[in-house]
C-alpha cells in the first residue's frame, strides 16, 4: 500500500485540501497522505475485509496447491478407479459416472469432493490446481493491460496533438473489436503459428502466454482512455508547470510526476479487470481454446461437467462455485478500493 | 459367388465413427438389436442424420472411412456390395452394378458384367468405362485417401492416375483394366486374389463419368448412380440428398430407398443431439445420429419413451494407438516397448464410456476372424508398470514431449487421450495432446509432415481376411520404396518383404497362417498398442423403422433399408 504520491492529489484531480479537511479527523494535526487515508477507510470496510481475506485464501490455495494435494492424497492428473477398499469408484456400466456419493458425485472420506466421471480424477485436487490457471492468466493479463494502457494513455495525454489523435484512433479501433470472438479465433492461430513458424512447442506455457497476451492486448484500450483523460487534466496543474520550468524532460514528468497521481485510478481499474479476466479465462477454457489437457482449469471442469449435470450436479457446482466466489470477491474488493480512494463516488 | 461373410468398411474411427465402433464380429453379438422393427414403413419423407463432423471425402475414389462407407451407399453403387441383414446380423456379397462375374483358375483375371438398365442421375447409362475411370482416379497422388486395393492388386505398375502431369498413359489408362464393351470390365491382377469379388465392393469400384470429374472438388458434388443425388452440400453444415428418379429398384438388391431424401447435419454438439433424440419430439422423430449415445446418457436408456428406440451393435473394427516411427524418438524400440506396457487399457476404456460401450482387445485382428491369435505378449489390462519402466530406463528417452493426436470432433476421444496421457505420465513419459479437427483427422495423420508422434487410430477389415488388416495397418505402400501404407500410422517397416510374398501363396489356410506369423513378427517390435472395440448404442427417432446398427460398416445405423413409419 504505497500510495505516497509526491503531490497529494485525489484520483480525479479534484481539490486536495478540501478532501483532506473533510475526512481527516480534526485532532490529528500531522498531514496524512491519500494512501494512509484510503487505507484507514478500507480497514473499516467489512466487505473489503471479507473479500480481501477470501482473495488471499484463494491465492494461498493456488500457491500452496502441491502441498494441499499432498494432504488430500490425490494428485490432480491421476486417474482413480478403486478406493482403498478395492471398490469401484466409477460405474463402467453407466458410462463411467461415479458410483455412489452424494448426488452421484463419488464424494467420500478419501475423495472429498468426489471424482471426475470417465477419467476418475480427484475433483478437489483439480479444483485446487484450477485456481492456479485462473489466477495466473487473470493476473498476467491484467499486468499486460495495465502497463500497456498506462503507458499509451499517458503518452497520448501528455503529448496531445497528432500523437494523441493517432493513439486515440488505435484505442477506438481496439474498443470496437468484438473481443471475445477475436480471442476465440486468434488463440489457436497464434499457438499454431508459434509452433510452425518459430518452433515453439505448443505446450501449456505457450498457451498461458498466449492467453495472457491476448487478454492484455484487447484489454488495454479502455484503461488507456481513462488514463489519457486524467493525464490531460493533471498536465495542466501547477506542479507540472513548476517541474517543467525547472527543466524536467517529458520522461521525468510522465513517470515521476504524472504516474504517481494515476496510481489510485490504476488500482481501482486493476482490481476490476482481474475478475473479468478470470471469467474470460474460464470462458475460453470452456470453449476449448484455453490451457491444454490435462492441466486443471475451472472453465474446462465446467465444460466437462455440463455433460454430466443430470447425473452428477455437484461436479458442475464445485468449479462454478469457486469461480463465482473468486469473481465476486475481486469485484467487491474493487468497489471498496474505489470507495476508499474516492468517497464521493461511492456508496453512502 | 455369394459368400455370406462379414466384412467391414474401412478405417473408421476418428470421426464420426469416432466414438463408436464396436467389437467383435462373429457369433457372440446376439445382444444388441433391441427395438429393431421390421415393419415395412411408408414411402416418402426425409430422414435427418446428425453427424459430429463433415465427411472427409465423399468422392468414391477417396471414401475410405466408415461414415462415407454408409453415406456412399445412398449415392453410388459399386460392382459388388455387402448386403446387411439386420435379422441374422450377417452380410451377404451381392452384385450391385455387376450382374455376374467370373474368375480365371489362377485368380488373376476377373471379369464382371453389368446389369441392364443402369442409369446415372441424368438418365444416361452407366458404363464399365466409368468404373475403369474411377479406379484409375484412385491411383492419383491427389486422391490417395481411398481404398488402396487398385494400386495394390492391379497389374499396371508405375501408373499414376489419369491426370497430368503424369498423363493417362497415352490415353490407355491402367492397362490392367480392360473394357471390351460398355457392360464388361476385366481386371488383371499382379497376384492371386481369391476374394477379388469382395474387393470389388470397395468404393473405388463405383462409376465416375470423366465428364463430371472435378478432381479434388469431386467431394462436393459426386455424380449419382445410387437412389439419391446431391441436392445441396454446404461443407461442415448440411448435405441434402434427394431422390434420383433414374435409379431403378428392380436392379438393386441392396437398397429400399423408402424416404424421399436424407439430410445430414454436421457439427451439432453431441450432447445436444443426444438430448433431442432422447426427447424424440417433433422433427426429431425422423432423426438419428451417426454418433452413439454419450456415456452420460446411458442411464436414460431405460426410460419408457426411450427403451424401444434403441439399436445396438458391435463391429469388427479395432481401435489402437500407433507409435509413429518416422519420429526420431520413436525409432527407439525400447521407448515403444515402454509405451506398449505402460498403456492402461482399463483407464482408456473407462474414459471412452466404460464396459457398456467398449471392450478391451489384445490384437488388431477381431477374435472371430480366422487367423486371430491370442497376443503372445501378456499384459494386464491396467498395463505392466514394471516392464514399462525397465524398458524406458533402457531407452534413450530423456523426458521429451510426445504428441498424441486425437480427433476433436467428440469429447470422448479427448477424454480417452487424457487417460492415455495420464497412464504414460505414470511411467515417466510426457505426452501432449494435439487436437485435430474431425473432418480432417485421417488426412492429417496420413501426411508425413503433419502426423503426430502417437496416433489414435482404428481399423475395420474390408472383408473377412487378414489380408485386409495386416498389410494395411503395418505394411508398405508399394508405389514408392520405403513408403508406408496410407493407414500404417506407425510407419512400421517390419516384415514388408514377407507381406509382399504372401499374396503368392495359393492355399488360403497357409496364407492366413503366414499373415498371422508376420503380424506376430511386426508386433514384437511394438509398432502400436491395441486398445478397444466399440459397442455402439444409438437412440433413433420414434417414426423410423427398419433400423439397425450395421456391423459391416463400423456399427453405424444402416441407411440402406431405413424408412419412415408414417409420412405426413
Amino acid at each position: 500500500m504505497t500510495l505516497g504520491a509526491t503531490e497529494a492529489s485525489p484520483p480525479d484531480g479534484g481539490l486536495p485540501s478540501e478532501h483532506i479537511a473533510e475526512t481527516a479527523e480534526a485532532k490529528q494535526i500531522e498531514g496524512r497522505s491519500l494512501g494512509q487515508i484510503a487505507w484507514a477507510r478500507l480497514k473499516k470496510d467489512k466487505v473489503a475485509l471479507i473479500s480481501a481475506t477470501l482473495i488471499l485464501l484463494i491465492i494461498a490455495i493456488a500457491v500452496l496447491a502441491p502441498l494441499i494435494v499432498k494432504i488430500s492424497g490425490f494428485p490432480p492428473d491421476q486417474p482413480n478407479f478403486k478406493d482403498s477398499n478395492g471398490n469401484d469408484l466409477l460405474d463402467t456400466q453407466l458410462g463411467g459416472i461415479p458410483a455412489g456419493g452424494l448426488f452421484g458425485s463419488g464424494m467420500s472420506s478419501e475423495h472429498w469432493l468426489g471424482v471426475e466421471p470417465q477419467n476418475g480424477r480427484d475433483v478437489f485436487a483439480r479444483l485446487v490446481y484450477g485456481a492456479r490457471a485462473s489466477l495466473l492468466v487473470a493476473l498476467g493479463g491484467t499486468v499486460v493491460a495495465v502497463v500497456l494502457g498506462t503507458v499509451v494513455g499517458m503518452v497520448a495525454g501528455y503529448f496531445r496533438g497528432w500523437v494523441d489523435a493517432l493513439l486515440s484512433r488505435v484505442m477506438d479501433i481496439l474498443l470496437s473489436f468484438p473481443t471475445l470472438l477475436f480471442i476465440l479465433a486468434l488463440t489457436p492461430v497464434i499457438a499454431d503459428r508459434a509452433q510452425s513458424t518459430f518452433g515453439i512447442p505448443d505446450n501449456n506455457t505457450l498457451r498461458m502466454g498466449v492467453l495472457i497476451f491476448v487478454l492484455g492486448f484487447f484489454g488495454w484500450a479502455y484503461l488507456a482512455r481513462i488514463v489519457r483523460g486524467q493525464t490531460l487534466s493533471i498536465r495542466e496543474r501547477e506542479f507540472i508547470d513548476a517541474a517543467r520550468s525547472l527543466g524536467a524532460g517529458p520522461g521525468y514528468v510522465i513517470f515521476r510526476q504524472i504516474l504517481p497521481n494515476l496510481i489510485p485510478t490504476l488500482l481501482v481499474y486493476a482490481t476490476l479487470i482481474i475478475p473479468t479476466y478470470i471469467t474470460a479465462e474460464a470462458a475460453l477454457s470452456f470453449l476449448g481454446v484455453g490451457v491444454k489437457e490435462p492441466t486443471a482449469s475451472w472453465g474446462r471442469m465446467i465444460s466437462d461437467a455440463s455433460n454430466w449435470y443430470e447425473g452428477n450436479p455437484l461436479y458442475l457446482f464445485f468449479p462454478g462455485a469457486m469461480l463465482f466466489i473468486t469473481v465476486l470477491a475481486f469485484n467487491l474488493l474493487g468497489d471498496s478500493v474505489r470507495d476508499a480512494l474516492d468517497p464521493r463516488a461511492g456508496r453512502s | 459367388m455369394t459368400h455370406a461373410k462379414r466384412a467391414g468398411s474401412v478405417i473408421a474411427t476418428g470421426l464420426a465413427l469416432t466414438l463408436t465402433l464396436a467389437a467383435c464380429g462373429g457369433g457372440n453379438n446376439d445382444d444388441g438389436a433391441g427395438g429393431e422393427s421390421s415393419e415395412q414403413g411408408a414411402k416418402g419423407g426425409i430422414v435427418t442424420v446428425y453427424h459430429a463432423s463433415d465427411f472427409e471425402h465423399l468422392d468414391p475414389a477417396r471414401a475410405f472411412v466408415t461414415d462415407t462407407g454408409m453415406a456412399g451407399q445412398l449415392l453410388y453403387r459399386t460392382l459388388t456390395a455387402f448386403d446387411w441383414d439386420a435379422e441374422t446380423k450377417k452380410v451377404e456379397l451381392v452384385g450391385d452394378l455387376a450382374d455376374k462375374w467370373e474368375k480365371s483358375a489362377d485368380f488373376k483375371t476377373w471379369t464382371f458384367t453389368l446389369k441392364d438398365n443402369l442409369k446415372y442421375e441424368d438418365g444416361s447409362p452407366i458404363t464399365t468405362k466409368d468404373i475403369k475411370y474411377n479406379v484409375e482416379r484412385s491411383f492419383s497422388a491427389d486422391l490417395s485417401e481411398g481404398a488402396p486395393y487398385g494400386k495394390d492388386y492391379l497389374d499396371c505398375k508405375g501408373y499414376k492416375g489419369p491426370y497430368s502431369p503424369a498423363g493417362n498413359n497415352g490415353g490407355k489408362g491402367c492397362t490392367a483394366i480392360e473394357v471390351p464393351d460398355d457392360k464388361t470390365i476385366v481386371f488383371k491382377l499382379n497376384q492371386a486374389v481369391s476374394e477379388f469379388d469382395m474387393t470389388a465392393s470397395m468404393k473405388i469400384f463405383a462409376p465416375t463419368p470423366q465428364a463430371k470429374d472435378t478432381k479434388t472438388q469431386y467431394d462436393n458434388r459426386v455424380w449419382s448412380s445410387g437412389p439419391y443425388k446431391v441436392k445441396s452440400y454446404t461443407r461442415n453444415k448440411t448435405l441434402v440428398l434427394e431422390r434420383n428418379t433414374n435409379w431403378d429398384q428392380a436392379t438393386d438388391p441392396l437398397r429400399t430407398a423408402m424416404p424421399d431424401g436424407f439430410e445430414f447435419k454436421f457439427g451439432d454438439d453431441e450432447a445436444i443431439v443426444d438430448q433431442r433424440l432422447i426427447a424424440g419430439t417433433g422433427a426429431d422423430a425422423n432423426s438419428l445420429s451417426f454418433s452413439p449415445v454419450q456415456p452420460q446418457n446411458l442411464s436414460k436408456l431405460t426410460q419408457a419413451n426411450v427403451k424401444d428406440r434403441i439399436i445396438e451393435g458391435t463391429d469388427t473394427c479395432r481401435r489402437y494407438i500407433a507409435f509413429n516411427q518416422q519420429k526420431p524418438l520413436l525409432k527407439d524400440q525400447k521407448l515403444r516397448e515402454a509405451l506398449y506396457y505402460g498403456f492402461d487399457k482399463t483407464a482408456y476404456l473407462t474414459a471412452r464410456g466404460g464396459e457398456r460401450l467398449n471392450k478391451p482387445v489384445d490384437s488388431i485382428v477381431p477374435e472371430s476372424l480366422e487367423g486371430y491369435r491370442k497376443n503372445p505378449l501378456e499384459v494386464p489390462p491396467t498395463g505392466d508398470i514394471e516392464k514399462a519402466k525397465a524398458a524406458l530406463a533402457a531407452s534413450s528417452y530423456k523426458g521429451e514431449k510426445l504428441q498424441l493426436g486425437a480427433s476433436d470432433a467428440t469429447d470422448i476421444s479427448i477424454k480417452a487421450a487424457e487417460a492415455a496421457q495420464a497412464a504414460w505420465k505414470k511411467i515417466g513419459v510426457n505426452v501432449d495432446i494435439k487436437k485435430i479437427p474431425g473432418d480432417n483427422y485421417y488426412s492429417t495423420q496420413q501426411n508425413d509432415a503433419s502426423a503426430t508422434d502417437l496416433v489414435t487410430a482404428g481399423w475395420c477389415p474390408d472383408w473377412p481376411s487378414l489380408s485386409t488388416i495386416v498389410p494395411k495397418v503395418l505394411g508398405p505402400d508399394n508405389t514408392a520404396p520405403g513408403k508406408a501404407a496410407q493407414n500404417n500410422y506407425g510407419r512400421s517397416t517390419i516384415g514388408w518383404d514377407k507381406m509382399n510374398e504372401i499374396p503368392k501363396i495359393a492355399d488360403q489356410k497357409e496364407a492366413t497362417n503366414a499373415w498371422a506369423d508376420v503380424l506376430d513378427e511386426a508386433m514384437a517390435a511394438y509398432p502400436l498398442v491395441p486398445a478397444s472395440a466399440d459397442n455402439s448404442i444409438y437412440v433413433i427417432g420414434g417414426n423410423l423403422t427398419n433400423t439397425s446398427a450395421n456391423s459391416d460398416i463400423g456399427g453405424l445405423p444402416d441407411l440402406t433399408k431405413i424408412a419412415l413409419k408414417k409420412v405426413g
